[in-house]
């Protein structure tokens, strides 16, 4: 079988804990499902300055730090027109149902993955979200484009006035 | 038989009561073996009647404000420390690191990441803090006159660790 060539990533890891930023990665190199660069952030407000809609192309985010949490960071990223579409991916120990439900509906996140993880749940998580971004077209343009006919621009009013006249 | 007694007769009190101290102990003991078992590969081993709190070692500490309001101690000794890092980082943090202060708070904070979800299929919504470790010789967690407190003991030959709750007295107590 033809191995499909991998996505070439660039992932912004946020954990308070240095272990467990080291473990996240650890477990998305061996998940083997993209490759990875990864940029680290200690908090959510780290993470908002390294933040760039137009280099990081997925986030994996812890819910409980200093400074600003997981989920207000993830609705910051969500507030940015441009940035609405990066997969965030929730990894926190907090395992309530609520908290989870919390985390899909306010902060609009793509997964959620609890610690203690195994690379093979994090690959699990992980698979349908690579698989979407593997297929996604060009992202749409931020900028309204311009329509113009050839050597004119639109006139409305000549197609109102056709459209009346066959009415 | 008797945990899930108590557990169901808990489950149908009032959502705005806390839950008694036998409950919350229940919960907790749970909540140890739910995560330390992946952990270490074992269901860790309570060890009922001894009631040591107080070691050389580092403390985690986290507090739940909500139905149930109380404070959570993990106490690690030394070699049990330097344990818990082979098992969840695959080599031995060296102890005198911020490293090591760093895996006893996220040992506490995946232990209270389970306590919170048990607490919820009781009715008790509870919000933990972020962690807080200590470290030092012979270190003990006192208690303020008047309030109720709870300690538990677990131990094989390979580790030994201690959990205390400390929480305000209830119409329960």
């Amino acid at each position: 079988m033809e191995e499909k060539k991998k996505l070439r990533l660039k992932a912004l890891v946020v954990d308070d804990s240095r272990i467990m930023r080291s473990l996240v990665m650890d477990a998305l190199r061996k998940s083997n499902l993209a490759d990875f660069d990864f940029t680290e952030a200690g908090d959510g407000a780290e993470a908002m300055d390294r933040f760039d809609s137009e280099k990081i192309d997925i986030v994996f985010a812890d819910w409980n730090m200093p400074q600003l949490n997981g989920i207000e960071f993830a609705r910051h990223v969500r507030s940015m027109r441009a940035s609405v579409r990066v997969p965030i991916i929730m990894v926190t120990s907090e395992k309530a149902e609520g908290k989870q439900a919390k985390a899909y509906q306010e902060a609009r996140i793509n997964a959620y993955i609890t610690k203690p993880f195994t690379p093979e749940e994090v690959a699990n998580k992980l698979t349908p979200i690579i698989e979407e971004m593997s297929k996604e077209p060009e992202p749409a343009p931020t900028v309204a484009p311009v329509v113009t006919q050839q050597n004119k621009s639109v006139n409305t009013g000549g197609f109102f006035s056709k459209l009346l006249g066959r009415g | 038989m008797q945990t899930q007694t108590i557990m169901s007769k808990d489950a149908n009190r009032s959502i705005t009561e806390s839950l008694s101290p036998t409950s919350l102990k229940e919960c907790i003991v749970q909540s140890i073996e739910d995560t330390f078992t992946p952990i270490i590969s074992e269901a860790p081993s309570y060890e009922s009647g001894s009631e040591e709190s107080s070691c050389d070692g580092l403390i985690g500490i986290i507090s739940f404000v909500g139905t149930n309001s109380f404070s959570l101690m993990l106490g690690l000794p030394k070699n049990t420390a330097g344990f818990f890092s082979r098992c969840l980082v695959g080599f031995e943090i060296e102890y005198d690191t911020p490293d090591m202060s760093d895996l006893v708070g996220e040992l506490v904070n995946l232990l209270a990441g389970s306590i919170t979800a048990h607490l919820e299929k009781l009715g008790s919504i509870v919000h933990m803090s972020l962690p807080t470790v200590a470290r030092g010789t012979d270190l003990q967690m006192l208690v303020p006159d008047g309030f109720y407190s709870m300690s538990m003991n677990f131990g094989s030959c390979d580790y030994s660790f201690w959990v205390k709750i400390v929480t305000m007295p209830s119409k329960h107590n």
